[in-house]
């Protein structure tokens, strides 16, 4: 049976070696075509139209920004020297809440936190600064530290540790912005309150009309 | 023994020459590796049972792989090509398991 295979130089060989090097360019062809394909052509419709709506959305918001953005330029180029330091102003004071230069008080929640036997995980603290912000929440303190850009969460055997300073339970968290959204977005089905009470930990939300957040000690205020 | 020597050659090529699939012919490609695969399995069953003729080989080959693209093609022109590429791949991999499970009959008697 094998003789067949054997190496013998007749026509009908040589085209089968033809075919057989035309099938291995073939196979190291779509190999390679795979490998360097981007990962959305394999993606279903379905997901491809998500991530369109996605970028959508996205660009739409860009393009309001942009406008506002625009708006307030030629304001500036066309206004007196007035009506620009008045923007000017303004961009500082956002500037300022941004980067907790100034404390900042308003509306707000206050959230008590304990932790259960298994502690509290440092990502379940960011997920929960993550869902503040994402709530519209202009500035939050947790454990009395001020979270800027640079603020980091960490932790230590069981304690928290937030920007270098460890943070004793119960976690108080406070955070300026509205009161009802804020709550609301801690508490929908799988959030943080949650997750949290799911570990075996407590949380009270309480929404306050005025609430204080410190500014970063060692921040100094540019204003 | 020149099946093994055209495939490696046919690797190295693919590997060293780098070639460029024109993008119209980049769907099409993973099927012709597996209609061809199927031709190669089918071949390897007849060899077993000692029927193996070269035209037989060299005709299902080439016809395997254009059966299957123009299927693929069609499929594209109707608007339901993922459907009819799957649809393609499934029969040509159930003929591969059949004829695999028929040499494996042959040679081992299980």
């Amino acid at each position: 049976m094998w003789h067949r295979l054997a190496l013998r130089p007749t026509r009908t060989q040589a085209l089968i070696g033809v075919l057989f090097v035309a099938l291995g360019v073939l196979g190291v062809m779509a190999i390679r075509g795979q490998a360097q394909g981007s990962p959305l052509q394999g993606a279903r419709n379905e997901d491809l139209v998500q991530v369109l709506d996605d970028l959508t959305n996205r660009r739409d918001r860009l393009e309001v920004e942009a406008r506002r953005l625009e708006v307030a330029q030629e304001r500036i180029l066309a206004g007196s020297q007035g009506q620009a330091l008045v923007e000017a102003q303004r961009r500082v004071t956002g500037l300022e809440i941004l980067s907790g230069a100034t404390p900042v008080s308003g509306a707000g929640v206050t959230l008590t936190i304990t932790a259960g036997q298994r502690g509290l995980a440092p990502a379940l603290v960011l997920d929960m600064i993550q869902e503040l912000r994402d709530a519209g929440a202009e500035a939050i303190a947790v454990g009395g530290v001020r979270m800027v850009a640079s603020s980091w969460v960490g932790s230590e055997g069981d304690t928290i540790v937030i920007s270098g300073s460890q943070v004793a339970e119960p976690l108080v968290v406070i955070a300026v912005g509205e009161p009802q959204t804020i709550a609301t977005a801690l508490q929908i089905p799988g959030g943080v309150a949650e997750t949290i009470r799911a570990g075996g930990g407590s949380i009270t939300i309480d929404r306050e009309d005025r609430v204080q957040v410190p500014a970063l000690p060692n921040a100094s205020s540019a204003g | 023994m020149i099946a093994v020597i055209g495939l490696a050659i046919g690797v190295a090529l693919g590997i060293f020459l780098h070639p460029d699939v024109p993008i119209w012919l980049q769907p099409y490609l993973p099927i012709a590796v597996v209609a061809a695969l199927d031709a190669v399995v089918g071949a390897f069953r007849a060899l077993a049972e000692g029927t193996f003729v070269d035209r037989v080989f060299i005709v299902s080959f080439l016809s395997n792989i254009v059966i299957a693209g123009l299927l693929v093609f069609l499929g594209d022109q109707l608007g339901v090509g993922a459907q009819i590429s799957t649809g393609v791949i499934i029969v040509l991999a159930m003929r591969i398991f059949a004829n695999a499970a028929a040499i494996r009959r042959k040679f081992f008697k299980a």
